[in-house]
């Protein structure tokens, strides 16, 4: 395999000044080293990229990601270390780069092309190409300044694939116009990829590494610390997403107490985890895996009516599903102090891939208007994805059968 | 790097700094002429009639004074916007510089190219209002071009000196418009360099803009050939702050990546 890109021992160091005169000076000179606060953004990373292959990068915000990129397509240097490229690289850090409103279409075509890096000859070839794939055919006419966002990034899509490159770098820019122009958008790295083209891809979005990337690199706090197979790292990236609710259960008390001061204090939910069928605590699940949603609640007083309740949540807030105690068994539970109680929810993630939320609440009567004991808003996070089921489309997942019978009339 | 691989680049980042508008053409030459063509107006019709006597210069001239402050300061305005488009480049092209490994030298480029299509837009019309309302025309006009080639990597150069500074240091641009206000006043560009006290004239002859006007006037106005020294020194003056601003934004340039 050819090696492409090589990374070695690369650490990036921004230096924080308070006193600008200082700042100037210590690049001049290096002088001032001790009136710097150092922080620390990128820290002996190491990576080699071989020739027509995918890697995604994930991480938190501010773990590094787009200085890595930045690094990568050499408009920032790097503190020490070395980046060795080999090939033409097109970095879309963000796409629309060098638009210019009061010009015309064919003129932005050449500015923004060249802005990124492509030739004037390329763009003078590529033209038709490049507004067809935008779709732009029936706006050549007008000036920038009368086309929809949409248009716009369809066309800054459009002119940095008009070339195939040897690197392709991509800062979550892909999700751009409408579901069709983003099925083409996949479509044409894919095809990118397949002639050999070595593609550095940054998103947070599960779908499109899964769909995407060969290898995935998990960067945490400016170290690389896991690299592998993207279902592998996907489940610690989200292990590391649940350590920081674990972080968050030791000011738990402090959280419930915020919240609960709409509420009574009586009954109190501990803490909530969910588990798959093999008590494996676990974050990404299968289309139609096995839910089970554990609670642990304490109670402060005898309480005969209590309701427990779950609403499942989905990115943008929408309730996708939810139900209670009181509608699974028809009785309120009755709950003593000084003794934990676990309830266990299992449910079934028939939902569409994503990442989704449940909100818990604690309440007396079927609702939370007559005692509300607690109510949390995201206590726990999971994501679904869909590994080996038929790809489907809405909100839910039903099994479904397809049968062709040849009728005779 | 090839830089004539930009050409079309730098030619199109131009226009649109000029605010040039897909199809109207015209009316932007229009608006960019029209302001240049009402300050030489006033300055032919009305500084002339008021300062002339002043000027020292008994022939029967009466529009000499106008000549002499509009040809100073068609120069002055493209020293200024050389000026101060270079000092806010980092400032200005941030996103790019971030973005994209576009060099820093197309950027500037594009600059010069943007103030060199205003500048010859107005030196056209200082040239035919010349030759239609005086009849007068300067066959040294060829001399101003070295000199101009010369000014335009003087000006570059000053820009570049003040650029980081205006980057790190948010709000020093004001540094920018008093060093501009200290060089035009000790220049002389409205007034004659007879009319000041005998000492204070050889500080003021030490002042590169100075002897840049002195030979733009010589070139335009005093039908002469440039004096030798006003040579020599605007290629020191050039050569000095050229290498100064080179090395200091050489050195600070990762510095700046970082800032940006």
């Amino acid at each position: 395999m050819i090696k492409i890109l090589q990374i070695t021992n690369l650490t990036k160091i921004f230096y924080i000044f308070k006193n600008p005169i200082h700042e100037i000076i210590f690049h001049l000179t290096s002088l001032f080293h001790n009136k710097s606060k150092k922080n620390i953004v990128l820290d002996d990373i190491n990576l080699s990229l071989y020739k027509g292959e995918a890697v995604g990068i994930v991480g938190f915000n501010g773990a590094g990601k787009s200085t890595l990129l930045r690094l990568v397509s050499k408009t920032l240097s790097p503190s020490s270390g070395t980046i060795k490229l080999s090939g033409k690289c097109i970095s879309l850090l963000e796409l629309g780069l060098g638009f210019k409103k009061n010009l015309a279409v064919n003129q932005n075509i050449y500015l923004s092309g060249q802005y990124i890096g492509i030739n004037k000859k390329v763009l003078d070839n590529k033209l038709d190409e490049i507004i067809e794939f935008a779709e732009l055919q029936n706006h050549l006419d007008k000036q920038l300044r009368y086309f929809s966002s949409g248009m716009l990034s369809r066309l800054a899509f459009s002119i940095a694939v008009c070339e195939r490159p040897d690197i392709l770098i991509i800062d979550e820019v892909l999700s751009v116009g409408d579901i069709k122009f983003q099925q083409k958008s996949f479509r044409k790295i894919q095809e990118f990829k397949e002639n050999g083209t070595t593609i550095i891809f940054v998103s947070h979005d599960k779908n499109s590494i899964f769909s995407i990337c060969d290898r995935v690199a998990l960067l945490n706090n400016g170290k690389i610390i896991q690299i592998g197979s993207p279902d592998v790292v996907m489940d610690s990236y989200n292990a590391l997403l649940s350590v920081d609710i674990k972080d968050r259960e030791k000011n738990y008390k402090m959280f419930v107490n915020e919240r609960i001061q709409t509420g009574s204090k009586d009954v109190y939910i501990n803490k909530s985890f969910i588990l798959d069928d093999q008590n494996v605590e676990k974050m990404s699940f299968e289309v139609d895996e096995n839910i089970n949603l554990y609670l642990d609640i304490k109670s402060k007083v005898n309480i005969n009516d209590l309701v427990i309740g779950f609403v499942v949540k989905d990115k943008i807030g929408r309730e996708v599903f939810g139900t209670n105690s009181s509608f699974l068994i028809k009785n309120t539970l009755n709950i003593h102090p000084k003794k934990t109680r676990r309830i266990q929810f299992k449910f079934k993630a028939i939902f569409l891939p994503g990442e989704y939320t449940i909100s818990l609440a604690l309440s007396g009567g079927s609702t939370h208007i007559d005692k509300n004991y607690q109510w949390l808003d995201q206590a726990c996070y999971f994501s679904v994805v869909n590994l080996n089921k038929p790809t489907f489309v809405g909100s839910c997942y039903t099994r479904t059968k397809l049968k062709i019978i040849n009728l005779n009339n | 790097m090839k830089i004539y691989n930009y050409f079309n680049l730098i030619f199109l980042k131009a226009l649109s700094e000029l605010n040039f508008v897909k199809g109207f053409y015209f009316y932007n030459i229009i608006w960019i002429t029209l302001y240049p063509l009402i300050q030489i107006i006033i300055d032919f019709f009305i500084f002339s009639n008021i300062f002339s006597a002043k000027l020292g210069y008994n022939d029967d001239r009466s529009y000499s004074y106008g000549l002499y402050i509009s040809c100073g300061i068609i120069f002055w305005k493209l020293f200024l916007d050389l000026v101060n488009k270079t000092s806010s480049i980092y400032y200005d092209n941030s996103n790019e510089i971030k973005k994209t490994n576009l060099p820093i030298s197309v950027m500037s480029l594009s600059i010069i190219t943007g103030c060199l299509i205003e500048f010859i837009l107005i030196f056209c019309i200082f040239i035919i209002f010349q030759i239609i309302y005086l009849n007068y025309f300067s066959f040294y006009i060829f001399h101003i071009f070295y000199t101009l080639i010369l000014f335009i990597i003087f000006s570059i150069s000053i820009g570049f000196l003040f650029a980081p500074l205006t980057l790190f240091l948010k709000g020093s641009n004001q540094l920018v418009l008093i060093f501009n206000q200290l060089l035009f006043w000790s220049a002389p560009i409205v007034y004659p360099i007879s009319i000041i006290p005998k000492n204070l004239q050889i500080i003021i002859s030490y002042n590169p803009i100075t002897m840049f006007i002195n030979n733009f006037h010589n070139a335009l106005i005093f039908e002469q050939v440039p004096r030798f020294l006003d040579c020599i020194g605007i290629i020191i003056y050039t050569l000095v702050f050229c290498i100064i601003s080179y090395l200091v934004n050489k050195r600070l340039y990762n510095g700046i990546l970082d800032k940006i």
